[in-house]
């Protein structure tokens, strides 16, 4: 056949190329559009990543805070009059430690000052109602765009804890600013100043994000701990799709190997693994998984998740494609195969799996979307790493910080929204291969 | 199976063929729909049966003979459609009548009787359940069964198929490849029909069983005085049961005719060489088979759908379909070879 | 009388030969009936399950008490130095001191007793009691929503896939795929958003207003069936979908068999081929479904009741988690295996029931 094409014209040769291996294809996909829909979804997904990775400056996923040296809180007591300072460059300083603070965004200085330390006697408030208690300075930019003394009040925002009168416990002064874009530097200077009548005991200072709505620096806003959401989105999804192709690969790999094994020695291997499969299916793979995840103590890396949902996860192609095999192995070819004295592994690899292959292929999306599914599942609990931006955690976060009651709308719905696209596209592609992959569907010629 | 040869014999003893028509056809056709074109399933079939007549529809696979059987109860399901054509039960235009009509025509006037050994029992439901629920959905609104008269019904048709009485309470999985049959059998004629389709009743089935099969058939036929179509690609058989054979290729009928003088004297080159095909008990010779391939139904060629296979082909066959010819002696030929024969 | 007697004899030594060889005939023959066979099976996966509830701690070679203990010991800022003194208390009063045999032992004897042992974040209280409480809720809630979720959801499969059906009933299509894909307890914050948040037409979490007393009045009654509506919803809505289309496609399926041709052949009624020949044939299937799906439906609802703040087993095994409290996490894994292997259990016993190949075969 092909020397008879080579010695066509090239435009001959095309529309033959054309007709036997593109036509099919498109035809098959205009009798499943479904197809279509599924892929163009997640190629949507994927481009709008891919954009977002050249385009966009994708560094600030991660929670943005600065503190000090000996971490968020600490007991530090600072007379009156002096100055406590954190510092962003590496000039000697009890507090300091070398951070970046992205600028175009906004961020809340925490300073704490407890009007106690111990002990259960009410004291009184010792600062006068609108008194100063410190002062912030935040220098950032090489050119010192923002520098001003802003007043730390006493009253702003006290929350009171522990005693229903307000007295005892301590208290904490948040001050927001915003810091402008002013080119490359991204330092800031945060200093707290004494300036009450007494000495006090300074046990936390940081500066960390905020929760925004949508504006142009931040195009899909801010959680509550600061992080720029659209960061997390274009991170996270490849995160999450990795898991899923990944697990998913990996247990359709590990399931038809399995399978053939079984299906194909019958005998004690067939009796052993369909034991196995039996009982992996009767047992919810999330629960061991938890506990496999409680036990070993740390978090799990992305991929380490998927290799873990695979391994718990191959029972359930293995049993489908078990049952494909046994069928397989009764019809003709195999017989005539095995009659002609092909050994074994060729009999699979060079007459049973291209048949399967479809089948496999379906099974493969299948994995996938359930892959993601568990992965989703487990990090919604708090299992997985809580650095990782992946959807599962984005919605763990969603959870924790409530973000359905304060409102925050931007924090739950682009993860919404891209877990629908992923899994209806998941979907619909399954949908659309079942034409070709379904072994009942086989009775065209 | 028998060799032709030896099965030429006169009508068989007892068999009261009367002049009534039973089965009308006229330019009957089922069409398929498919994204690459139409099928022509069956294109355009004539066939009178008479009352009391056993015929043989044969043919290969995809020669259209059982959508022909399917299409004559309306059974064909979408994308197959009924493209044109009447189909006259007695009087009644098959074609015309309403979906209710039909349904209650199915069972009480022509009943199927399919290939029992596959899959046609309801796996779930009991023998006497399968076939009580074809009676129950037949009664009159004011008409009922007792329970004990249905008990008495039902054991008197397993009686008649030859199944002994506690075949009722089993299930299908329960019996062998013959009783199925045999149950399908006792459906069929639950309800005294005046027609019978019966397609390919014993093609799963071994040789002995098959015999016993076709014998009951027969029976059951000559009881009710039915008309029977048998719907088959079992020479041998047919030879032995049928009056009259209609051969099927490409979805036309290409010869029709009595079955001694069709075998003894086939008329239509294909028919001819269906007929030589048949292994012979007598000679040893070598396999004859057929050359080439039936055309696809999609694209049907502008003549005669046999030509390319054909040895008596000549000029004309590529240009025109050939009409069916009527030969006298009730035989029909359609072939342009048989022209001057033609009364 | 010799001759007699040396007959009988013989006969004698017949029989007992006979019987020696019976018994493994017998074990052979209980096993191949089916209801021994699911018995065996249940045991299996359930010792199984427990064993390797068992092993997975001992692997990584951590002592989940002492990781507690320290974990407990940052939080409230206490040194390290009397902790190890207190974990051996501790693992005394466990039993982990022993060797892994007879903890092993000890652990199974419990669990026939239905011992889940003690809490460590709710000390005192036993590990039974707390599932206890919670099980009934997840029971109240998952258990009826699921069963009303494949019932609808089946019915409205069987009409989705029967090609006589009314018009109406093929604009459900649509949305059940979609419903079907979405994961539950996303469909749940949906639904939170929508009618708890935005409408405020519903209460936004938990089980019943927190701080009132669980009673059996009808303000108690009304007021627990107002929070269950969301939960469910989100339960049910998924659910549906999912068995909908299950059912479509088996019905599907079932007509192109044979049979379904035999019955438009016989001029059946066409409401009786839709029941006693499509549905029932069709159901074969959709119950296996259930059984292999029954994993994913409770880890759904797990998560769902996580969303809301159910206090179902979900809540629990999640406060468990992060807690870290070892011995409640076991228990409710267990309880959650044991639920399941016996709802498939139960669904083996019933498939007899409903097909009829599966009562002769051995």
């Amino acid at each position: 056949m092909s020397q008879a094409s080579s010695q066509k014209p090239p435009s001959k040769r095309f529309s033959l190329f054309y007709e036997e291996r593109l036509e099919p294809i498109f035809g098959y996909g205009k009798r499943n559009p479904s197809l279509l829909v599924g892929i163009g979804l997640i190629f949507t997904l994927m481009a709008f990543v891919i954009a977002g990775y050249l385009f966009y400056d994708h560094e600030n996923y991660r929670v943005t805070s600065v503190s000090t040296r000996k971490g968020p809180s600490f007991v530090e007591k600072m007379q009156q009059g002096t100055t406590a300072a954190l510092w962003t460059d590496a000039t000697a300083n009890i507090f300091g430690d070398a951070q970046l603070l992205p600028a175009g965004e906004t961020y809340v200085i925490e300073a704490q000052f407890p009007l106690q330390r111990g002990g259960s006697k009410a004291v009184e408030n010792p600062f006068a109602e609108a008194a100063t208690l410190g002062k912030a300075k935040i220098t950032a930019g090489s050119e010192a765009e923002v520098e001003s003394w802003v007043d730390l009040v006493a009253k702003e925002d006290y929350r009171g804890a522990g005693k229903k009168d307000g007295s005892g416990g301590d208290f904490t002064s948040n001050l927001t600013v915003t810091l402008v874009d002013k080119g490359d530097s991204h330092r800031a200077e945060i200093s707290v100043f004494n300036n009450g009548p007494e000495d006090v005991y300074l046990t936390k200072l940081q500066a960390r994000g905020v929760p925004l709505t949508l504006s142009q620096a931040l195009p899909f806003g801010s959680d509550t701990q600061g992080r720029d959401l659209f960061s997390v989105a274009i991170r996270g999804i490849p995160l999450t799709l990795r898991i899923g192709i990944i697990a998913g690969a990996v247990s359709v790999g590990l399931g038809t190997i399995m399978a053939f094994v079984a299906a194909y020695y019958r005998g004690w291997p067939d009796t052993i693994i369909r034991t196995v499969v039996d009982t992996g299916m009767a047992i919810p793979s999330l629960l061991i998984l938890i506990l496999v995840r409680i036990n070993i103590g740390r978090e799990l890396s992305v991929d380490e998740l998927g290799l873990g949902i695979a391994v718990v996860g191959w029972v359930f192609p293995a049993r489908v494609i078990r049952a494909q095999v046994l069928v397989m192995r009764e019809q003709a070819y195999v017989e005539i195969a095995r009659l002609s004295g092909t050994s074994a592994p060729s009999i699979i690899f060079k007459e049973m799996v291209p048949n399967l292959i479809p089948y496999i292929t379906a099974q493969f999306v299948a994995s996938v979307a359930g892959a993601i599914l568990a992965s989703i599942g487990l990090e919604a609990i708090g299992l997985g790493k809580l650095s990782d931006p992946t959807l599962g955690m984005t919605i763990y976060w969603n959870i924790q910080f409530s973000s359905i009651v304060l409102g925050m709308w931007w924090w739950w719905l682009p993860p919404l929204i891209t877990i629908i696209m992923v899994f209806m596209g998941l979907f619909m592609i399954s949908a659309g291969l079942d034409e070709w992959s379904n072994p009942r569907l086989r009775k065209r010629v | 199976m028998t060799t032709p040869d030896a099965a030429i014999r006169t009508y068989r003893k007892g068999a009261s063929i009367s002049d009534k028509d039973a089965l009308i056809l006229e330019d009957f056709k089922v069409y398929y729909g498919t994204p690459r074109g139409t099928v022509k399933a069956v294109d355009g079939v004539n066939l009178t049966l008479k009352q009391g007549e056993r015929f043989a529809l044969v043919g290969e696979s995809g020669s259209g003979k059982s959508t022909l059987a399917m299409g004559l109860m309306r059974l064909i399901r979408p994308p197959g459609y009924i493209a044109g054509g009447t189909v006259t039960l007695k009087d009644k235009d098959l074609t015309d009548i309403s979906d209710e009509e039909m349904r209650l025509t199915r069972l009480s006037e022509m009943a199927l009787v399919p290939q029992g050994a596959m899959n046609s029992l309801n796996p779930v439901m009991r023998v006497e359940d399968q076939i009580s629920d074809g009676i129950i959905d037949h009664l009159g609104p004011k008409e009922s069964l007792s329970k004990d008269d249905m008990t008495k019904k039902i054991l008197e048709l397993l009686n008649n198929v030859g199944l002994r009485p506690n075949v009722a309470r089993l299930f299908p999985h329960e019996l062998s490849g013959g009783m199925k049959q045999r149950v399908a059998m006792a459906i069929g004629i639950s309800l005294k029909p005046s027609m019978i389709i019966a397609d390919e009743p014993t093609s799963a089935l071994d040789v002995v069983v098959q015999r016993q099969i076709m014998q009951t058939l027969g029976r059951l036929q000559e009881g009710l005085d039915a008309t029977i179509l048998l719907v088959g690609h079992d020479m041998g058989l047919v030879a032995q049961f049928a009056d009259t054979i209609g051969v099927m290729y490409a979805g036309r009928l290409v010869e029709v005719g009595p079955v001694d003088s069709v075998f003894s004297n086939p008329k239509h080159p294909y028919t001819r060489l269906l007929i030589d095909s048949l292994p012979s008990l007598d000679e040893k010779k070598d396999f004859v088979g057929i050359p080439g391939l039936p055309p696809q139904l999609i694209n049907l060629p502008s003549g005669c759908a046999f030509e390319e296979r054909c040895p008596s082909r000549f000029e004309r066959c590529p240009k025109e379909i050939p009409e069916a010819l009527n030969l006298g002696d009730r035989r029909r030929v359609a072939c342009h070879l048989f022209e001057n024969e033609a009364k | 009388m010799k001759r007699r007697t040396l007959g009988l004899a013989q006969e004698k030594t017949s029989k007992i030969e006979d019987k020696t060889s019976s018994v493994s005939e017998i074990i052979s023959a209980v096993f191949r009936h089916y209801i021994v066979r699911r018995l065996v099976f249940f045991l299996f996966v359930i010792w199984l399950a427990a064993t390797v509830i068992f092993i997975i701690p001992r692997l990584s070679g951590q002592d989940p008490v002492k990781e507690k203990l320290l974990l407990e010991a940052q939080r409230g800022g206490a040194l390290q130095t009397g902790l190890d003194e207190m974990a051996k208390t501790y693992q005394k009063r466990f039993g982990l001191d022993r060797p892994m045999y007879i903890q092993y032992g000890n652990f199974l004897l419990d669990l026939v007793r239905f011992d889940l042992g003690t809490s460590i974040a709710y000390y005192p209280r036993s590990v039974a009691s707390i599932v206890y409480d919670s099980i009934l809720w997840t029971i109240g809630l998952v258990g009826t929503v699921t069963i009303l979720a494949f019932s609808l959801g089946t019915l409205a499969g069987a009409f989705l896939g029967w090609p006589r059906r009314p018009g109406w009933v093929q604009y459900l299509f649509m949305p059940l795929l979609t419903l079907s894909a979405i994961p539950q307890y996303l469909l749940g914050l949906i639904l939170i958003f929508i009618f708890a948040f935005h409408l405020e037409w519903l209460p936004l979490f938990g089980a019943y207003k927190p701080g009132t007393v669980p009673n059996l009045s009808l303000d108690f009654v009304f007021m627990v069936l107002r929070h269950a509506i969301l939960p469910a919803c989100a339960i049910l809505l998924a659910a549906v979908g999912f068995w909908a289309i299950g059912m479509r496609g088996m019905m599907i399926n079932t007509q192109g068999e044979d049979f379904m041709i035999q019955a438009d052949a016989k001029g059946l009624k066409g409401a009786r081929i839709f029941l006693r020949y499509a549905i029932r044939n069709a159901l074969l299937p959709q119950v296996t479904g259930v059984a292999i799906s029954l994993g994913t439906i409770i880890t759904g609802a797990i998560l769902v009741e996580r969303v809301f703040l159910y206090p179902g087993l979900g809540d629990i095994l999640f406060q468990a988690i992060r807690l870290s409290d070892f011995f409640l996490i076991r228990g409710i894994v267990m309880t959650i295996v044991f639920s399941i292997a016996i709802a498939t259990l139960i669904l083996d016993l019933i498939y007899p029931l409903i097909d009829p190949r599966i009562r002769t075969k051995t």
